[in-house]
């Protein structure tokens, strides 16, 4: 058992969703260069003493249709990882879907990427770590509250429909893999957010967001939401009986929750319930702590960066907070298992949130 | 950044077991996954999922929690 350590990790950025109403996809794998020089990346990873890895095929490449697959880069890439002994935590959707399946507010979805999920775990037997949907709040809430990704779409319906899909096509991946796998563990890597009143009006606004903000690992979980927010997805759209299959169907005791944490993810919220960024108030110990006691999971720490800044130790100083927070919440008792730095390497246009297609290099990566 | 990442790796990585504190199901390493011990793992993982109200990798652990 040789992964008896405590998991530091790295990830390889794939996210890959649409912009301009799908005429661009925002390939990050591309635009970093790992499809040509995914062998180098490999070598990096080692390099840096790291043994387990966040990585995924790019799912409009590799998924072509119903049942349907090109595994070619697939094989080659996770043939090499298990040539290398690498640990790979796979995620099957990083922030898109295959051109054929449209986008998040396709009801076929769930049950089709379930598909996927079991016939990639059958060609990979030997991967046991998976994050089968990236990141499900931010997914829905880029793709259909924002209007910024894939169905662009601006609204609280589409927004419900999104996060319902997306988190019913985890679930039904999770039990495709383990089904196939049944030792398998899935880590969520989910964004861990805070909303902070600027003033007493934005009280209840701020309130809202702070249950809003649980909703997919709740869904996920099976945990019963909070009564506001039971009346939110119920006006915008979800039924007692699609409310109930999360209920039935979860996996909570295959699961460790990872909280992503980057400095953007705390904000202050007006009267009117728009917000700001904050900057960082709590931290990640103070906010992870608040999901433990929600879910009572295992933790990972499985995102967290910052840009190598003027005076070129900007990251450093950002690596080591977030290792003493890493510390800090062990010592309290939670269970953390391990931490990441991601990505590898610098990431493209994330400066935007991948809103632009400038190729704008970001300095993020352990390797910058 | 990567230095810095690599010393604190090397510094940390035999001070915080996963296992021992965490799960009670273990990780499989890619070539441990045809090993004896690990298919051993995967016929007991199997047979939990089965049961119906079956106990699990967390259970235990929420329990001490």
């Amino acid at each position: 058992m040789a992964a008896s350590q405590f998991l530091f990790a790295t990830g390889i950025e794939n996210s890959y969703p649409t912009i301009q109403n799908g005429k661009v996809r925002q390939d990050e794998m591309e635009k970093c260069g790992h499809y040509k020089f995914w062998q180098k990346d490999f070598d990096l990873v080692q390099e840096l003493g790291i043994e387990v890895l966040r990585y995924g095929p790019p799912i409009h490449t590799t998924w072509t249709g119903p049942g349907k697959y090109n595994w070619d880069f697939a094989d080659v890439t996770f043939n090499d990882l298990l040539r290398r002994n690498i640990l790979p935590i796979v995620d099957l959707c990083h922030f898109g879907v295959p051109d054929w399946l449209g986008n998040f507010q396709n009801p076929d979805f769930p049950a089709l990427f379930a598909q996927y999920a079991s016939d990639f775990a059958k060609r990979f037997p030997w991967v046991q770590l998976y994050t089968p949907v990236n990141e499900m709040y931010i997914c829905a809430e880029f793709s259909a509250l924002y209007g910024w990704w894939n169905e662009q779409l601006s609204s609280d319906k589409a927004f419900v429909t999104a996060l319902k899909n997306i988190v019913k096509a985890n679930v039904l991946a999770m039990h495709a893999i383990l089904a196939v796998r049944p030792d398998a563990l899935f880590i969520q890597s989910e964004s861990s957010e805070y909303f902070h009143a600027s003033n007493p009006q934005s009280i209840k606004p701020a309130e809202i967001l702070n249950a809003k903000r649980f909703l997919s690992l709740d869904l996920n979980y099976g945990r019963r939401v909070d009564s506001d927010m039971y009346e939110y997805l119920l006006d915008n759209g979800m039924t007692r009986d699609e409310y109930h299959f999360f209920l039935d169907n979860n996996l909570k005791h295959q699961c460790i929750m990872g909280n992503d944490y980057y400095r953007t993810n705390e904000h202050r919220v007006r009267a009117d319930g728009s917000t700001v960024a904050s900057g960082e108030i709590y931290g990640y110990h103070v906010i992870t702590t608040q999901y433990h006691d929600r879910y009572q999971l295992p933790v990972m720490h499985t995102e967290t960066n910052l840009w190598q800044g003027p005076n070129g130790d900007e990251a450093v100083f950002w690596l080591w907070k977030e290792w003493a927070n890493v510390l800090r919440v062990r010592n309290d008792g939670v269970p953390i298992v391990g931490f990441t730095w991601y990505s590898l390497t610098d990431q493209v246009d994330w400066d935007t949130a991948l809103r632009e297609n400038s190729n704008n290099n970001n300095p993020l990566g352990s390797t910058t | 950044m990567g230095e810095a990442y690599k010393k604190l790796i090397s510094q940390w990585k035999e001070v915080l077991p996963t296992q021992t504190a965490c799960l009670q199901m273990p990780i499989i390493m890619p070539q441990e996954s045809n090993d004896a011990w690990a298919k051993q793992q995967k016929a007991a993982a199997q047979q939990v999922l089965s049961q119906p109200g079956s106990s699990n990798a967390n259970t235990s652990l929420q329990d001490l929690h």
